[in-house]
């Protein structure tokens, strides 16, 4: 009978035997003996010595495109082990060294869950990079990563260094004029003024960096975040409803940041209008959902407030435009040839 | 000495059997792939097993089989279903594994999904802009005119899409990873014509009997249900389902009192079940009736209800237990629980399905995926068990009868997205085939005919559904779908929607009253370690710790610009900048706290 017990038994009966050199195999002091630990030790050199074997340029440039497309997909781990092991091939302050550390960095940084050795492992590399490195759109990065670090409790033990963060984004607003970088840094400074628990009493100072910056730069890359930024600060922070509006639809003209939001955008716009009794503003709003968002979920209620709206004002001669049903025949293609309708 | 046999080995003899017939199977199939080498396969794997979707799949894959450029390549594609079980799984082991199908269908998978799904699958939004080839004028229905078709040639492939390819849009990646291939449609209730006309005529002739029965006075006259007026009667006379709530309660009172005849016992008005879906009561018409408080409670006028906007506006007031719409609400699922099986919560979707299907039930209610199947289970029972099915939205309270100031507005389906999207397999050796097959099967030809064969709604312009399904197209006006004020609410702590929702249930059940139902709840609400403040921590937890998200898809923007060359890539930055600003490590939620607890400290833990 198969007993299972009874193999398990004379399995560690064996062990044992072996344990007390009762084996006939492994004796004490036999050849045996030594050839296994001879060959385990050549594996062990075999191996040293291959980590030890330089890595060609191309075998470099080769992994580093892996980790690039690997980081891009938020594999940071496959980024990190494409990365280490080829980092000491790359000659410092090169523009494939750049590349190489900013993605290791990246991969560092990300790389889930975020503990205290990657950050810590970013930081030294973003750092690098800043001292080392000639490519300028990469410095700009990386000061905005280090400057964010500082901003955050990236982990339990760590606290968040606000003079520090902010001092970074000075850095960059000074050293990028006008750049992407530089509004990014004054998008980020000012929530640093945002984001405060006393957000009420700094609201001033986070939104004169923004107006300051739009000023300056009134056509700046990210002006949009900008303006959306500061109209949030507004109807969040004070709720200052006029001031949010206004800042709202300077983001309007340019097109809103999230443009699959565009929806929702228009409605709180909307209920502002509302609230500082500027109806005719919310009338023109009801009717941009109407039209520009027709698969907005908030039609139904502009459509009934414009009615109201044009019952009231009739002097406006408001039209209210018709939604666009899910007919499978959509109305800006079909019925375009009075001879063919929907059968 | 002879040793005994024992029956452990014909166990391991039948093992060693099955180990030997799957080496051979394994074999075989290894053999008949080397005879068909040249042939090179492309496979999708997908979880609708719903009855008729793999035929109808499986036409469109054969339709593409048979087009000469693919024979001539040596193509052939293949489905695969896996059951909705273990489909999660099975796509993170194979995805992970590098030997997932080249198109999968997304969703049901906890790994996969948000950014993850940028690892595995690709990017289509540099294809979605321009036209789909399959759509050449030519090849279009001829029910469309000549303008019609030139148009929807040149149409942009993303625009061919009823829902705008939402359904294939990631917002954390801010991109298109998939393309939806059908829709299914959202609740309907699906009536039993041949009670309603039964339940009708019993009505009619109660009403020119002499005395009225107890049952037919209560709702025309004390409980206020409907009115007895000139519209009752001409909806009592033209065939049609219930086209207002109270037409619907004399309809399912009506079905109580014929269930009491011999024989007919087995009759009951509502065909519910512990699957959601087929308790309208909860799914439909309770959001319904809270609609006006959440619209209160959005502070941020985001169209969506956040856990803590409910509970804030419970402790600021703005919504109380003993408020007449939140009482009322809670008698409205009572009064549905009367006219649905006894125990419902402990019976399945099929069960109640089956109820149904066997003329058991006045009516169902269910999304458009469980619709093919109806129809086709009605319409295979013998010709005198079968009976007409009607699909309808679920009507609203009218004018004059009960709760109408409540019920009014339905939900806006206008957001819909198109389902069943498939992705791209970033593993896959032939994705210039998988990307031909998703727009041949999303032309408005093979779409159509496709969805058609299924018994689903097709998601282009321009291609009809069959007719049982137009009912199911989405309904654009009503209350954006975000402000549902539910009890059951999954963004709620769990201590809350216990509190809440396993209880309403006691109270629907009549196991428990309304007045120990709040009780209980205020006492969770108000308790400092489990209730409200811990709502609030855990919030402002979860959205501080989306933080490092946000930051993770910026990073690889910059990335996909400033190292990868991609131009594209500043206007996704844009996007990601602004919603890292927007969500920045929560603070959204501390400050609607201080809007609601202006003179406290946010809760800590």
């Amino acid at each position: 009978m198969l007993n299972l017990s009874a193999i398990v038994d004379a399995w560690r009966g064996w062990l044992k035997r072996q344990a007390h050199g009762g084996s006939r195999f492994f004796r004490p002091g036999s050849p045996k003996v030594f050839a296994v630990i001879g060959l385990a030790a050549a594996m062990l050199t075999g191996c040293a010595m291959v980590e030890e074997e330089p890595i060609d340029a191309d075998q470099g440039q080769q992994r580093l495109a892996e980790a690039i497309e690997l980081a891009s997909i938020y594999d940071y781990a496959g980024a990190i082990a494409q990365l280490e092991p080829v980092m000491p091939a790359f000659q410092p302050g090169t523009e494939e060294w750049s590349q190489a550390c900013y993605v290791l960095a990246s991969a560092y940084r990300y790389r889930e869950p975020v503990g205290q050795e990657g950050v810590e492992k970013s930081r030294a590399l973003f750092a690098r990079i800043r001292d080392e490195s000639s490519n300028h759109n990469l410095i700009a990065l990386s000061l905005l990563e280090l400057a964010r670090e500082a901003e955050l409790e990236n982990y339990s033990a760590e606290s968040a260094d606000l003079p520090r963060a902010r001092q970074l984004y000075r850095t960059v607003m000074a050293d990028y004029p006008g750049s992407a970088f530089s509004a990014e840094a004054a998008i980020r400074l000012a929530n640093t003024y945002f984001t405060l628990e006393s957000a009420r009493e700094n609201l001033e100072q986070g939104a004169g960096i923004l107006q300051n910056y739009l000023q300056e730069y009134p056509d700046n890359p990210l002006s949009v975040v900008m303006w959306q930024q500061l109209g949030l600060a507004n109807q969040r922070i004070s709720g200052d409803a006029q001031a949010a509006l206004q800042n709202f639809e300077r983001a309007e003209e340019l097109g809103f940041a999230v443009p699959t939001k565009k929806d929702n955008q228009l409605w709180v716009m909307a209920q502002l209008a509302e609230k500082t009794d500027d109806v005719q503003l919310a009338a023109r709003l009801y009717q941009a959902i109407l039209t520009e968002t027709p698969r907005a979920g908030e039609g139904s209620f502009a459509k009934e407030r414009l009615k109201e709206i044009a019952r009231e004002h009739p002097e406006w001669s408001l039209v209210i435009p018709e939604r666009q049903t899910f007919s499978s025949r959509r109305p800006d293609v079909v019925g375009q040839d009075p001879e063919n309708q929907t059968p | 000495m002879k040793t005994p046999f024992s029956t452990s080995w014909i166990s391991l003899g039948l093992l060693a059997v099955v180990y030997v017939v799957s080496i051979f199977h394994i074999f075989a199939q290894s053999f008949n792939g080397a005879a068909d080498s040249n042939e090179r396969v492309l496979r999708i794997v997908h979880w609708q097993l719903e009855p008729g979707y793999r035929e109808g799949l499986q036409w469109a894959i054969d339709e593409y089989n048979s087009l000469p450029h693919v024979r001539e390549a040596g193509y052939r594609v293949q489905q695969q279903a896996v059951p909705e079980r273990i489909y999660g799984q099975f796509l993170n082991v194979h995805l992970i594994s590098g030997t997932a199908p080249d198109l999968a269908a997304l969703g049901m998978s906890r790994v996969v999904k948000g950014n993850t799904v940028a690892r595995f699958f690709q990017s289509v939004s540099d294809q979605v802009v321009a036209p789909n080839p399959y759509n050449s004028p030519e090849t279009l229905p001829g029910y469309l005119s000549e303008s019609e078709k030139q148009a929807i040639a040149k149409m942009g492939w993303q625009e061919t899409f009823l829902d705008g390819m939402k359904g294939g849009f990631i917002q954390d990646l801010n991109d298109y990873f998939a393309v939806p291939v059908s829709a299914f449609g959202s609740i309907r209730l699906f009536y039993n014509m041949d009670l309603v006309q039964e339940a009708k005529a019993l009505v009619l002739s109660e009403l020119a009997a002499e005395t009225r029965p107890s049952w037919l006075a209560d709702i025309l006259g004390s409980s206020g249900d409907l009115p007895e007026d000139a519209r009752l009667m001409v909806w009592l006379n033209n065939g049609q389902p219930p086209e207002s709530l109270g037409q619907l309660f004399l309809l399912c009172e009506a079905i109580l009192h014929i269930a009491k005849q011999p024989g007919r016992e087995a009759l009951i008005p509502i065909s519910a079940s512990g699957y959601t879906n087929n308790d309208v009561a909860r799914k439909v018409y309770h959001p319904i009736f809270l609609a006006e408080v959440a619209r209160a409670l959005d502070r941020d006028y985001s169209s969506t209800l956040d856990a803590v906007e409910i509970i804030g506006g419970w402790q600021s007031g703005l919504w109380k237990f003993e408020h007449p719409e939140v009482e009322e609400s809670i008698r409205m699922l009572q009064r549905f629980a009367d006219y649905y099986p006894s125990g419902f919560y402990g019976l399945d979707r099929e069960q109640a399905q089956r109820r149904f299907v066997h003329g058991n039930a006045l009516l169902i209610s269910t999304g458009g995926w469980d619709a093919a199947s109806i129809f086709r289970s009605v319409a295979a029972k013998s010709e005198e068990a079968r009976f007409e099915v009607r699909v309808t939205t679920a009507p609203l309270a009218h004018e004059g009868e009960r709760w109408s100031q409540y019920i009014k507005q339905p939900f806006s389906e206008a957001e819909f997205k198109a389902g069943v999207p498939l992705a791209i397999n970033k593993a896959t050796p032939h994705p210039e085939l998988a990307l031909d097959f998703l727009r041949f099967i999303t032309s408005v030809r093979v779409n159509e005919e496709f969805n058609q064969r299924v018994g689903w709604l097709p998601v282009v312009v321009g291609a009809e559904p069959v007719d049982s399904m137009r009912a199911f197209l989405p309904q654009i006006e009503g209350a954006p779908t975000g402000l549902q004020l539910s009890f059951g609410s999954q963004a709620l702590i769990s201590q809350i929607r216990i509190a809440l929702e396993g209880n309403m249930k006691l109270v629907v059940d009549g196991d428990m009253d309304y007045d120990t139902f709040v009780d209980i709840a205020e006492d969770v609400i108000t308790d400092g370690r489990i209730g409200a403040e811990k709502q609030w921590y855990e919030r402002w937890q979860k959205a501080n710790d989306q933080t490092i998200a946000y930051d993770q898809s910026l990073n690889i923007e910059s990335i996909k610009q400033y190292i990868m060359g991609d131009d594209s890539a500043m206007d996704r930055r844009k996007s990601h900048l602004y919603e890292a600003v927007y969500n920045d490590q929560g603070y959204w939620v501390r400050l609607l706290w201080d809007n609601v607890h202006p003179d406290e400290a946010f809760p800590e833990r």
